[in-house]
Parts: C-alpha cells; structure tokens; sequence
C-alpha cells in the first residue's frame, strides 16, 4: 500500500512538474548565467547547439548594433495572452538599452502554438511590424510546422540579424535616441528628498535650541542628545535630485532597462 | 533671549507647514506631467492608426472597387476621430468617452473593411496590404498599451490628489481629479487580423 502511494505521488508531482505555467515572473532570466547569455530556454524545447548559435548572434547583433534580442521558448503560459505576457516579460527585464530601447525579445510558446516579437520604442524604424510579420510568416511558421523549433527561431534570429545590420542600419541603431518608459518597472522618483531632509534639520534645530535653553534655566537635567534620530537621514533611502539605477549590482549580467510600447507582431503556426 | 522660544518654535512649524505644502504640490505637479505624457502617446498611436488608413484604402480600392461603401465609411470615420482633440490638463470624462467613441466608430469601418477584404483572394495576397495589415495590428496594440499606461497614471494622480490631506492643497490650487479609457464595448473592439 505504502508503494502505491509512493508511487502516485512521484507520478502526480511529475505530472504537476512538467505542466508548469510558466508566468512573466516564473520565466528564468538568462542574465543571471551570465551577460552573454540571451536565451531563456527552461523547458529544453531549443537543442543545445541552436541555442549556443543563438547566443552567438544575439552577441554580434549587440556587437554590430547595442540591439538586445532575446529568446524565450516555453512550453505553456497557461491562458494568458501572448502578446500580454511577452509585454510584461519585456518590461520586467527591460531589455534593450535605456535610452536607446532597441531591444527584441522572440517569444515561442508550444501549446498554443504562439510566435510573437516584441520590439523595442527604439527599433521602430527598422525593424517595423510589417517586417516582424513578414519574418514570422514567411521563415518562422513554416519551419514549426515541419516541427524544426529550434531551426525556425534560429532563422528567425538571422533574418532580425540581417535587417539591423544591413545597409546603414547599424549606425542608425547605434544613434537611436528614445524615451524609456517602463510603466511600473520604473524607479521611483525621490527627488522630494530634500525637502524631508530640511524638516528633519528644522525640528532638530528647535529641539537643540530647546535644550539650550533648558541648561541655561534648569542646571541638573543633562541634555538628551537626539542621536538615536540622526542615523535615519541617511538610511532613510531619500536620492537628493533625482533617481538611481539600482540594477547591475549583482553578479551576472542584466538587460539594460529598455522599454517597449508593445510593438512587433506574432502569428500562431 | 528666553522670550524668544515660542517664537522660535512657531516659526520652525511654519516653516515644516511651508515645506510640506511645497512638497505636495510639487508631487501633484509630476503626477500630472506623468498623466499628459501618457496621453500624448495615446494620441500618438491613435494618429498612427488614423496614417495608415490613406494607403489602406488605396491598396483596397485597386482590387474591390466595388466596395465604396465600406471604404467611403473608412474616410468619414476617420475624419471624425482625427478631429476630436483633448487638452489632458482639462479633460472632462465626457470629452474623453467621446474621443474614445470616435476612435471606437473608426475601429469598426477598419473591421468592416478587413472582413470586406476576406471576398477578395488576390487583395490578400497583395505584399503591400499584408504589410499594412502587420502594421494596423502592431498599431492597435499598442494602443492597448497606451490607454492601460495612461488610466495608470490618471489613477496615481487621482489617488494622490483626493487623500486627506492633499486634497485641501490640490482644492485651493485647482488640481482637478483626471477621467479614465472605459472597457470598450464588445462592438467597438479593434479587427483581430488571423491569416
């Protein structure tokens, strides 16, 4: 009796395992192995020596061009909307460089059968929705209809590689100028700060002078420092004129905090 | 010199009150900055969409020529939404369901025209339509997008602005609570392109 449910269980967890829907906060990060890695491919779906080739040219595209592009094949997002999850993805990494936002992400999903490429605000000029269309209709579906996964997003891969490197493309890459707006993703804006901090000092300020006063009058009662308050200014958080950036300080790689407006196109195969 | 230790003390509450008021009303200024940009690209897209519809027409007209009724209805919907502009720092709910409804209008002539466009297998196969079609698409998502972004930053402003006690401040200067993109109706949904 103590096998059977041995046995159920492992098969049960199995089961529950491999049907993993995955969510924009579940998807592994291929930062993390390390900066030059750009594919996120946790359920296998991409052979080994397609990703390796597809992390080659996600390098020289960033090379040639400063365009992110990454990969993410999954094999279910459950009943989330591709378009909606491959946005959120985009937006919470933030891929593409801030400023620029010329980035890509190349979204796969196997059981629905969805192909989707987000672009970036900046790579609007070159690679424009028609183009992304033209590339999943016209080399991507086709190849995952004859079951060539890992073939048709590698061709997919060349075919954005080609277009941002052709003709003068790169150099208009590489001057693209845009404004990053990562919604809910983006820093907070502390620059109030200051004014905290000046009504921290003006209370300070009257409770010194009260103490003054009190020694001058009182003589026995010794002044309390307000010590145990100063420490607070400083860890309070509070970035005189304007943000930070606080990604980077870890080790690994990261995105570079672009932004998308949800651009791009899809198709299912 | 003791005299003077009320007074020190009051004006250092006035001036934590001044500095409090400044503090306030320097974050209903950014929330509001945020919530016209955000319109501005909501424009932005909308004009895009609006763009497109010229060479839209154009590529149906040469092969369905007989389908004036649906391509006249195109360019009057589309005059109509290009003609109703918002100044965000004003906007009233009213102005804004308007706005959406116009583009709303708009949206449905494009459905009808696409699905005209079903009857005519060589429109289909027109590189150039199959463009615009990618691009119309690529357009009305991002004009999702937009819309979610801005009702986000009309709510972070209109949450800022009616707390107690910034809605006293935001009263006395005259910072007025910002309207939202309703759901729109299942009709005025944007044509989903499938080939």
């Amino acid at each position: 009796m103590k096998r059977a449910v041995t046995y159920c269980l492992a098969i049960l967890w199995t089961v529950v395992a491999l049907a993993t829907d995955y969510t924009p906060s579940s998807v592994p990060n291929p930062k993390t192995q390390g900066q030059e890695f750009y594919v996120a491919n946790p359920d296998a779906i991409i052979a080994d020596s397609d990703e390796v080739w597809l992390n080659h040219c996600a390098s020289a595209l960033y090379a040639q061009t400063h365009v992110e592009m990454c990969v993410v094949a999954l094999s279910s997002i459950g009943d989330t909307d591709a378009f909606d999850f491959a946005y959120e993805l985009y937006q919470r990494w933030g891929i593409g460089r801030e400023g620029q936002n010329t980035g890509v992400l190349i979204l796969f999903v196997m059981d629905s059968h969805d192909i989707r490429i987000t672009t970036g605000v900046g790579m609007e000029g070159i690679l424009p929705d028609a183009r992304c269309s033209q590339i999943i209709h016209d080399d991507m579906i086709p190849a995952f209809r004859r079951g060539d996964f890992g073939g048709g997003l590698c061709l997919g891969a060349l075919r954005i590689y080609e277009t941002c490197t052709n003709g003068e493309a790169p150099e208009e890459l590489l001057n693209t100028k845009s404004v990053t707006n990562r919604g809910q993703y983006a820093e907070e804006d502390d620059a109030d700060g200051w004014v905290v901090f000046a009504a921290l000092a003006i209370i300070i300020f009257i409770v010194i002078i009260i103490i003054f006063f009190d020694k001058k009058g009182g003589g026995k009662s010794r002044g309390r420092h307000s010590g145990g308050g100063t420490p607070t200014i400083f860890t309070s958080g509070s970035d005189f004129g304007g943000s930070f950036s606080g990604g980077g300080g870890f080790s690994g790689g990261s995105w570079g905090g672009g932004s998308t407006f949800g651009g791009g196109a899809g198709g299912k195969w | 010199m003791k005299k003077a230790l009320p007074w020190i003390i009051v004006l250092g509450i006035l001036a934590i009150i001044v500095l409090w008021v400044a503090n306030a009303y320097n974050g209903f200024v950014a929330a509001e900055e945020n919530v016209e940009s955000a319109w501005s690209q909501v424009e932005n897209q909308y004009q895009r969409r609006s763009d497109l519809v010229p060479n839209l027409v154009a590529t149906v007209k040469g092969y369905a020529k007989h389908e004036q009724e649906t391509l006249e209805g195109v360019v009057e919907a589309r005059a109509k939404a290009t003609s109703i502009t918002i100044d965000p720092a004003n906007a009233t709910p009213a102005q804004l369901a308007a706005f959406q409804s116009a583009q709303g209008e708009l949206s449905q002539a494009l459905g009808r025209l696409l699905a005209v466009a079903e009857n005519y297998p060589d429109l289909k196969a027109n590189e150039n339509f199959r463009d615009l079609q990618a691009q119309l698409e690529g357009t009305e998502n991002r004009i999702a997008v937009a819309r979610q972004l801005f009702n986000d930053s009309a709510r972070a402003y209109n949450t800022l602005i009616r707390r107690f006690p910034n809605n006293i401040i935001a009263g006395i200067c005259g910072f007025e609570k910002k309207p939202y993109f309703e759901a729109d109706q299942e009709a005025q949904k944007a044509p989903k392109v499938e080939f």
